[in-house]
């Protein structure tokens, strides 16, 4: 089977359970959002697909095959960490060609274009990049690798509005150009979600949610009214949570909505990413 | 291919170090040969080490700056390439590979440098009145060397440098790694307890309860290892090095090979 499959993974750090039976497969030429709250499992579970760290149980497969110190397999996937470990003397262009010898497709050619777009200096050394730029150093090189699964832990962080704005309209650009398995763990879950395609939820080290975007949100919508219309309209509906604002109520509620029972002054709209996604982890 | 990026990476790696020991090497011998030159009959010349008697003045054993700095290479050169090398997609063994390959070709790069640093020694050191220029090789095995010819010993103490430098290097790769693996409590207690059992513990029980058993043991299994039980054969060092070469190489494996890249 093509694409990466985690079977069973488990992972224990003491007595903290990051990944519980983790079971999760990741297609090819796929957009994926990794989303979790701190601690739930996403770095890990990423840690574990590119063998940096051992899961206690389960196992690993890279189009078909054990990705467990296979050179084959492992060099299929480029995993940009929200920490660096380049060394830190090395300069920015000497990374870039490195990591060509590393991955042979890696395009040096759009490296020098994405670097000239964000205004990355590839004369400096890794340690004199600030947090913003050390992400985007790290960004140009994942997505100039053409390695088919590509994995991005925290992209965006430190970034300014304008580079994440721009950070997302170039991985839309390449992905048209040339189509490879993303997968973006990250917290900032708006700015995101236009381009997922298909959303893995981790909480508490388990996948309690894997399926497309639109299917997810096709599953819910929000209710908002007077509170005590709210209340009578939800009582019978599986209601994910709520907010309330004064009078106001909100509610987050999953299943298919019939507009003909939807009461006079309750307004009904789409459920967006990031709210469903605090809905489904605050539970 | 994933090999040769691996061996490639870690060779590069040690360029710049190597290549500043020996500009650092080539100042030392270029200060000792002026002095020497200006004023040879006050300089006593720079003595790196020096356990036997040489008459004169110069430079003897100069291997031993190699010995040491191949030790501290070897203590430095993994946490940094096994990030790099695995944030590149590159599987611990390989990364092993890659690191003996390494080890192998460093080891007999320098052994080789040195010769030819030696060689050139001893020519300009002879055009000197009383300036000495002596191999570590010649000062271990200083009764082989006086009777074997000058290119059997050439090729003996190149055999015998090698050798020593790969188990050097191979030892100070071992213990990093080990480091590595380690968590903060027990690498402070090897840092501080191994070095406490071994010099003062040990030599301490020794000479107080079993009258110089250990110590005596540990000079015939050394005098054995070294040759001097059989009259000073530079062989048995050489099988010796290469031994130690593999037994910390297979303990470097076992222990990296679940080492797990730390944040």
């Amino acid at each position: 089977m093509s694409g990466i499959e985690v079977r069973n993974a488990t992972k224990n750090f003491g007595s903290v359970h990051a990944l519980k039976d983790v079971t999760v497969h990741f297609e090819e030429n796929k957009i994926y959002g990794l989303l979790g709250r701190n601690g739930a499992g996403k770095s890990t579970l990423l840690n574990v697909i590119t063998g940096r760290i051992f899961a206690d149980g389960g196992e690993v497969l890279v189009d078909g095959e054990s990705a467990l110190e296979n050179d084959r397999e492992l060099g299929k996937i480029y995993m940009m960490s929200e920490k660096n470990y380049y060394p830190e003397s090395m300069k920015i262009r000497d990374v870039f060609a490195w990591t060509k010898e590393f991955y042979p497709d890696f395009d040096m050619a759009y490296a020098g274009t994405f670097a000239e777009r964000f205004e990355l200096n590839t004369d400096k050394r890794v340690k004199a990049l600030s947090t913003g730029y050390s992400s985007i150093f790290k960004l140009i090189t994942a997505l100039s690798t053409n390695a088919r699964y590509i994995l991005l832990d925290e992209p965006v962080l430190g970034l300014d509005a304008n580079h994440r704005d721009l950070f997302y309209k170039i991985l839309i650009e390449k992905y048209s150009e040339n189509p490879s398995t993303v997968i973006i763990s990250t917290h900032l879950i708006e700015e995101a979600a236009g381009v997922i395609e298909h959303v893995v939820i981790i909480k508490d080290g388990q996948v309690i949610r894997d399926e497309s975007r639109e299917e997810l949100m096709s599953k819910g919508y929000t209710a908002t009214g007077a509170a005590g219309a709210i209340d009578r309209f939800t009582a019978d509906k599986n209601l994910l949570g709520t907010d309330s604002l004064g009078g106001l109520k909100t509610a987050y509620i999953l299943g298919k909505l019939d507009r003909a029972a939807v009461p006079d002054g309750i307004e009904i709209s789409k459920m967006d990413l990031q709210r469903l996604f605090i809905q489904l982890t605050n539970a | 291919m994933k090999r040769k990026s691996s061996s490639i990476y870690q060779l590069n790696d040690m360029k710049r170090p190597v290549a500043i020991f020996y500009f650092i090497m080539f100042c030392i011998l270029l200060f000792g040969f002026t002095v020497a030159g200006v004023n040879a009959s006050s300089f006593h010349g720079t003595v790196i080490i020096s356990t036997t008697s040489i008459s004169g003045s110069g430079f003897v054993g100069m291997e031993a700056g190699t010995v040491i700095f191949l030790f501290v290479c070897g203590l430095n050169s993994f946490k940094e390439s096994f990030r790099m090398l695995t944030q590149n997609g590159i599987s611990r063994k390989t990364i092993f590979f890659g690191r003996i390959i390494t080890l192998v070709s460093v080891s007999a790069g320098m052994a080789v440098i040195d010769k030819i640093i030696l060689l050139a020694g001893k020519f300009i050191a002879s055009h000197m009145s009383g300036m000495n220029f002596v191999g570590l090789f010649e000062l271990i095995y200083s009764g082989h060397a006086a009777q074997a010819g000058a290119v059997q010993m050439h090729i003996e103490g190149f055999l015998f440098d090698f050798s020593l430098y790969l188990a050097v290097i191979t030892i100070g790769y071992f213990i990093t790694i080990a480091f590595y693996r380690m968590n903060k409590i027990a690498k402070i207690t090897v840092a501080v307890g191994v070095p406490m059992v071994l010099l003062n513990a040990v030599p301490y029980l020794d000479m107080a309860l079993l009258h110089g058993a250990i110590g005596n043991a540990l000079y015939n299994t050394m005098t054995f290892a070294f040759g001097y039980k059989n009259g000073g054969n530079p062989y048995f060092g050489i099988v010796t090095c290469l031994l130690i070469f593999a037994v910390f190489a297979v303990l470097s494996r076992v222990t990296m090979r679940k080492a797990v890249v730390k944040d």
